[in-house]
């Protein structure tokens, strides 16, 4: 009887699953985006209205707000503000979920205490022209590098 | 004719003198506790008596029932018990501010004895919570059936009692799972539901109390010794460094009983690597317990620990991926400070055959502070006094009627960088009526005010009742039925914070009411054998209304500020199975269900942070010298999390079902050196399986480890 007990416990205790695990590197691909300051000496905004700056890359184009299209999981986005007041800067995105289609990245700054004070500073555009946003489609294990030049004082149409 | 006397010695088959055994005779409130020397008196049976059935109980012996003949005035019986693995019967519990057996108590209740807490090598209070049935421990956070969610601790829904005083911190109104003499305790009793008719503030989903040990007879030496290593983790991407990372300490204890004084003291040392990167702590911690009988009648106590850490900040992952590692913007050469020290003394009288009094006081002083300048935006410091004073009466009106009343004042100093200076008051008053006038039935009700004053905020009065019924449908079957409110004042950190944390900037809230609660209960233990296999089951059907539950949230939809503030109302309703066996003579078994439906009736979903579904087991297999141990653990994962915090925590859906095996070999020596000394090998999470504790915060990993326990 204590060995039947025994045995039946030592199944049960390699019967579980592992839990958690990281996802798999060969799956996820690695979104790099640069900022270019355009003049970075006299162009950054005083501090009073620069609380951060963000990188978010949509995977649809936002339609009423930045924050409420972040939370319900339409774009990457990394919380903590980039470095300020410096010439250039960037940050990684590592994709879980590729393929998926980003068709708007944009640096947004924040202006205010408030999460919804956020106006776009910089998108992607293969073109230059900063009214028409390029869209960028990210496969599995790839590798993709992207630059957003930033002028506080040419800022892009917000998307909405 | 006198009233009849019976006395006597209680000891187990090895002939030692058994102490704080429970010694009560059948169907009424008469009994006594075994002294030290084993010794026990039970005065004032009346003299018609002329049989009586005497119920003997201790934690880690079989309980005993034993028919007796009055055949004289004075009986002198001894009474032998005899050693039992695991605890069928449940033993006495003083939740009632009364001592008195479990199966009495009209509201679930569960007991950790001080074996269950050092077979399983616990050093800290949190530890030992995790395997009570209806219990989980969320982070900071100890949740009685459902009650609690996570707020980083602030603002217990449980009262938290060492010896009966109050041990939740001032200032955050917290529990410090580190500040408790765990080598000295003797229990732990979980009081599931409203207990704020006795308890006052907190106790709004619970009670949990810490019972010390009593000083020994002769002089007694223990010493614990253990080191562990936590295993490297089944992914590269999550191994942080390629040292061993270890667990180790060593706690020591002594006592002595001398002619009038009698001392307990113990100390604690523990160093942890961590799993994680940035999670590393060191703490030490020392406890005295003395006692002075002035007469036969009347006792002086007075406790005293202390408890120191020096710990680095973990607050969540930098995500999934390194699930090991904090936010990689974390200054790692930030650390955080903390002392705790209780002071409390009371004095016992017995002032006549029928009346008891008991008046306590004394302080639970906190201090936390992290590294940071002083000007830093991200520096928290907090010194807070929880004093407390109280008396307290039990008389025994008639042999069918007790009267429990008593008057408590506790005062909350609180001198806070991020709180500011406050004080906050509380003034109470309570009784509780027990009647046993039916037969088999014991009604219990009673009711505290209390009246809370503090700065810059309203006065706030609670009147807090509860009834009970207990009722014995035969020596082995017992009903019960409660109903009870209860309350929680807002603590100091919930009305006064203005702190910036993680991202967050925290604003004070002057107008959070208290919580409230009601629960309600109707349950039934019942003790049974088949084929010689005894069964002990208890099952409860439980619900807890819940309103102006404080919450910490966003002060609106798209800030970044949080404030604390009334905005939930919740219901939560469910049953509790629990059944312990001693099956064929080698196989001990417990095992607990909870099934809950935590609802949030504010937003019509299911509570945040709450699981449906706890099931913890226990398996004992003493084989000779040799005692195999397991427990299990299984809780399902939270449907809802609050979701914003997805904008600062990466990957806050990573979360699974909870699978949690802890094993242990304990090998005894005491044939080889004739003494009571114990190899403990033993496996935590020894699956190694991943799962969160809380949003982005990876749970214990597999920890291996080693220990010695001897007794001197």
């Amino acid at each position: 009887m204590k060995f039947i007990t025994i045995v039946v416990c030592i199944i049960f205790l390699f019967s579980c699953d592992g839990g958690l695990e990281p996802t798999k590197y060969k799956d996820n691909a690695i979104l790099d985006v640069s900022l270019n300051f355009v003049d970075s000496n006299s162009n950054w905004p005083s501090k009073d209205s620069l609380y951060a700056i963000r990188v978010a890359a949509f995977k649809k184009m936002p339609d009423s707000s930045i924050i409420n299209d972040i939370i319900s999981g339409n774009a990457y986005f990394d919380f903590n503000s980039l470095p300020l007041y410096i010439d250039s800067s960037g940050t990684r995105f590592i994709i879980k979920d590729a393929p998926v289609n980003l068709v708007y990245i944009a640096a947004v700054q924040q202006y205010d205490s408030l999460l919804t004070a956020q106006r776009v500073i910089g998108i992607y555009t293969v073109s230059g022209d900063k009214t028409k946003p390029s869209s960028i489609t990210i496969n599995p294990g790839q590798y993709y590098s992207i630059t957003i030049n930033v002028d506080f004082n040419n800022v892009p149409p917000m998307p909405y | 004719m006198p009233a009849k006397i019976i006395e006597g010695i209680i000891k187990d088959y090895n002939e030692e003198f058994i102490s704080g055994a429970s010694i009560r005779i059948e169907g009424t409130l008469l009994g006594a506790i075994s002294k030290v020397n084993g010794s026990y008196v039970i005065k004032n049976i009346p003299d018609d008596s002329k049989k009586i059935s005497l119920i003997v109980s201790m934690i880690g012996y079989k309980t005993l029932l034993l028919d007796i003949n009055l055949d004289s005035n004075i009986v002198h019986k001894d009474i032998y018990i005899e050693i039992q693995p695991l605890q069928i019967e449940e033993v006495v519990v003083s939740a009632n501010k009364k001592v008195q057996q479990v199966q009495e108590v009209p509201i679930s209740m569960s007991v950790i004895d001080s074996r269950g807490i050092m077979d399983r090598g616990i050093t800290e209070l949190d530890e030992a919570l995790l395997y009570v049935p209806g219990v989980e421990v969320n982070q900071d956070n100890i949740n009685i059936r459902g009650t609690s969610g996570f707020s980083f601790g602030i603002g217990s829904r449980i009262a938290l009692l060492l010896d009966g005083f109050p041990m939740l911190a001032g200032d955050n109104n917290d529990a410090k799972f580190d500040a408790f003499p765990m080598m000295s305790i003797n229990r732990i009793e979980v009081v599931k539901g409203a207990g704020s008719a006795l308890y006052g503030t907190s106790a709004l989903g619970g009670v949990v109390n810490l019972i010390t040990e009593e000083p020994k007879e002769n002089a007694a030496i223990n010493i614990n010794a253990f080191s562990g290593i936590y295993t490297k983790p089944r992914y590269e991407q999550w191994a942080w460094n390629s040292k061993n990372n270890l667990y180790s300490g060593i706690n020591t204890s002594y006592s002595k009983k001398f002619t009038a004084f009698d001392l307990i003291a113990s100390a604690q040392y523990i160093k942890d690597d961590s799993y994680r990167e940035y999670d590393d702590g060191i703490r030490a911690s020392a406890f005295a317990k003395m006692n002075y009988a002035v007469s036969d009648f009347s006792k002086i106590s007075l406790l005293l620990n202390y408890a120191g850490s020096d710990a680095a900040d973990w607050v969540y992952w930098n995500g999934l991926d390194s699930a090991t590692k904090p936010p990689s913007n974390t200054n790692k050469d930030i650390r955080i400070k903390s002392n705790k020290l209780s002071l409390f003394g009371s004095f016992n009288q017995i002032i006549d055959d029928y009346n008891f009094m008991l008046i306590k006081a004394g302080a639970f002083v906190t201090d936390f502070r992290n590294s940071y300048d002083e000007k830093n935006l991200e520096y928290r410091q907090s010194n807070a006094i929880n004093f407390n004073t109280e008396i307290q009466i039990n008389s025994e009106i008639s042999k069918s009627h007790n009267l429990t009343y008593g008057a408590n004042i506790n005062i909350i100093s609180v001198d806070s960088k991020i709180y500011g200076n406050r004080i906050q008051n509380m003034y109470s008053g309570y009784f509780q009526w027990e009647m046993s006038g039916i037969d088999n039935l014991i009604t219990t009700f009673g009711a505290r005010f209390d009246h809370e004053e503090a700065e810059g905020v309203q006065n706030n009065t609670e009147i807090s009742p509860k009834m009970g019924l207990s009722y014995k449908l035969s020596k082995l079957f017992n009903l019960r039925a409660s109903v009870g409110r209860g309350f929680r004042a807002p603590a100091v950190a919930e009305r006064y914070s203005t702190v910036a944390y993680q991202g967050f900037d925290v604003l004070p809230n002057l107008k959070l009411k208290p919580e409230i609660s009601w629960s309600y209960e109707i349950g039934f233990n019942y003790e049974t054998k088949i084929y010689d296999n005894p069964i002990y089951l208890d099952v409860s059907i439980f619900r807890n209304d819940l309103n102006n539950l404080i919450e910490a949230t966003f002060a609106n939809a798209n800030s970044a500020n949080i404030q604390f503030q009334n905005i939930k109302e919740a219901r939560i309703q469910g049953i509790e199975l629990s059944v312990k066996s001693f099956l064929f003579g080698f196989l001990g078994l417990e095992s607990s269900i909870t099934l809950m439906d935590p609802k949030d009736i504010t937003l019509n979903q299911t509570l945040n942070y709450r699981s449906e579904l706890l099931w913890y087991n226990r398996i004992l297999v003493p084989l000779g010298d040799i005692e195999l141990q397991c427990d299990y653990r299984f809780k399902k994962k939270s449907e809802n999390i609050d979701k914003q915090l997805g904008l600062i925590i990466n990957d806050i859906n990573a979360r699974v079902d909870m699978h949690v095996i802890d094993a242990r070999i304990i090998y005894k020596l005491s044939k080889l050196i004739n003494s009571e000394t114990k190899i403990i090998f033993s496996a935590r999470n020894l699956l190694d399986y991943y799962y969160t504790e809380m949003v982005g915060n990876l749970a214990p990993t597999r920890l291996l480890m080693l220990g010695i326990e001897a007794k001197l």
